[in-house]
């Protein structure tokens, strides 16, 4: 069932991620964590009408949750905010190169963490 | 015999991982069950199930004799007396009897629970408790930098004060080797009681509870091959007899009114309910298969792997490893770069299974300066060549994630 994860994508975006750090004056900040892991997420943004016009993450994780965060942001950077509610998580797993059955169940909330993190940045400012 | 041949006994070992041999190296966590376990307790199933104590049918007396004899095996196991084990599901509850039947009942405001930097949740929380709700303060004895227990340290916190010491036998984590008796024998010095938690020793080495002089002792039956949902308290057999009951209800009294009740005989008094009799009769089954083995021997094994395992990882340039050189079958490390649970898949992929995390020691991870580490654990079926399954594996972690 499982193949090697530690490898292409995931690799490369865990060794160098897109978009780490933090936006100065942010429009939108939000954290998320995964307990189990030890995983954090910080993740800021700017935004311009509908759209994210800068998105970074920031924090500490393992090599799921920051090469989920590199390739998400990437993607998302540019588009709708409304559009990370819109992507499924088998998608999210498609970014990083593969199947969400090639990855444990425990394993999978370190994959998602980040597409939670952008929902949250979303959702917040919804509510204000 | 040696683990080689040994592990033809046990089921589980058999299997492939990822097209691999099954690796099982988490046996800090749950060991594996050799077929006379697996076999005693379907046969309880099939031929002795009935429930126990005051049954006159011949299936509940026999089921009553199975489960009568498994205390006597147990405490001959430890050196104590039969009704001085209490069993109970694992080592945790165990712990909670003693924080619930002693330590609620005994500490008050300006008594002191004196604990060490090392221990596992089982524990920490329910001493929290205990001080929360008696007004007892709890207070801690640091783990020097090489991971042993600063026993000066240890000793300067005891006073008159001290009503109660918890520590670990051998740390879940760190692998050192707690002196038992020595920390017994101050606590006792200044009046205090101690309770020792031997999940990781009892399973491994000889353990004498009146050498140890130890007032209570909490093991794991699921960790020396016995079922899941099996565990033990062993406690000495005046403070059994003066402490309330824990679990309240059938068993455990010998009169019931209305409005009062008497309490059952040791240990009966500490066994509320329907037991979980086939799991004693699978404990039963799993010490007399340590014993043919010999737990000297075990002990023996499993430290040569801990030690080895240590020596070659610390020897690895970008690899951290915890705890003393001298040690128990286990170690924890981690390697630069790679995240526990990254390391814990990429061993899975390999057919190795470790643990990666904070092993229920966050306070012990915090001191360290880790949030997680991986855990190897050994146990008497392991072998060298899963060992170097394991160095090998981490050096091309190392590679990778470096």
């Amino acid at each position: 069932m499982s193949r090697q994860l530690y490898q292409g994508k995931i690799l490369e975006h865990y060794r160098e991620p897109l978009n780490r750090g933090n936006v100065e004056e942010p429009d939108l900040e939000s954290e998320v964590s995964n307990p189990h892991c030890g995983d954090e997420l910080r993740f800021t943004a700017k935004v311009e009408g509908e759209g994210f016009v800068e998105l970074k993450f920031d924090g500490e994780g393992c090599a799921l949750s920051t090469a989920s965060a590199s390739l998400l942001t990437e993607r998302l950077s540019g588009q709708d905010r409304g559009s990370v509610t819109d992507l499924e998580p088998g998608e999210v797993f498609r970014l990083l190169g593969v199947e969400k059955e090639e990855v444990t169940p425990i394993r999978q909330k370190c994959v998602l963490l980040a597409k939670e993190g952008i929902e949250k940045l979303v959702s917040e400012d919804d509510e204000t | 015999m040696g683990p080689s041949e040994l592990r033809r006994d046990f089921p589980a070992l058999q299997q492939e991982v990822n097209g691999e041999p099954l690796a099982y190296l988490d046996n800090a966590a749950t060991s594996q069950k050799p077929q006379s376990v697996i076999d005693a307790v379907s046969e309880f199933y099939q031929e002795n199930n009935a429930n126990v104590h005051r049954c006159v049918h011949s299936l509940g007396e026999e089921a009553t004799a199975l489960y009568d004899q498994a205390h006597e095996k147990v405490a001959d196991f430890i050196g104590g007396e039969w009704d001085e084990t209490v069993f109970v599901k694992n080592a945790t509850e165990a712990l909670n009897l003693v924080a619930y039947s002693y330590g609620m009942q005994n500490l008050s405001e300006g008594d002191e629970i004196l604990l060490t930097g090392m221990e596992h949740h089982s524990m920490i929380v329910p001493m929290q408790q205990v001080a929360e709700e008696t007004g007892a303060r709890l207070r801690y004895a640091e783990v020097d930098g090489k991971g042993t227990l600063e026993m000066e340290d240890f000793h300067s916190r005891l006073s008159e004060d001290t009503a109660l010491v918890g520590a670990t036998h051998v740390s879940n984590v760190l692998g050192t080797v707690n002196p038992v008796r020595e920390l017994a024998d101050a606590a006792h010095e200044h009046g205090a009681k101690i309770v020792v938690d031997g999940a990781q020793s009892v399973p491994h080495m000889p353990v004498d509870v009146s050498s140890l002089d130890v007032d209570f002792l909490a093991f794991s039956g699921h960790k020396m091959l016995g079922p899941m949902g099996t565990g033990v308290l062993y406690g000495k057999k005046q403070l059994l007899a003066e402490m309330e009951p824990f679990l309240r209800g059938g068993d455990m009294i010998s009169q019931v009114s209305r409005h009062e009740s008497e309490w059952n005989d040791l240990p009966w008094k500490f066994e509320a309910g329907t037991p979980n009799v086939a799991g004693a009769v699978g404990l039963s089954a799993a010490i007399d298969y340590l014993e043919e083995i010999g737990v000297d021997n075990i002990n023996r094994h499993t430290r040569d792997l801990g030690q080895e395992v240590y020596r070659r990882l610390n020897r690895l340039e970008n690899v951290e490893v915890y705890g003393p050189e001298e040690r128990s079958g286990l170690v924890s490390f981690t390697v630069e770069g790679a995240h526990p649970h990254d390391l814990s898949t990429f061993l899975n992929e390999r057919g190795i299974a470790i643990r990666g995390g904070h092993h229920c020691a966050q306070p012990l991870a915090e001191e360290l300066g880790v949030t997680a580490t991986a855990r190897a654990s050994f146990y008497l079926y392991n072998t060298e060549e899963e060992v170097e399954r394991l160095i090998n594996a981490v050096e091309e972690a190392q590679e990778v994630f470096g």
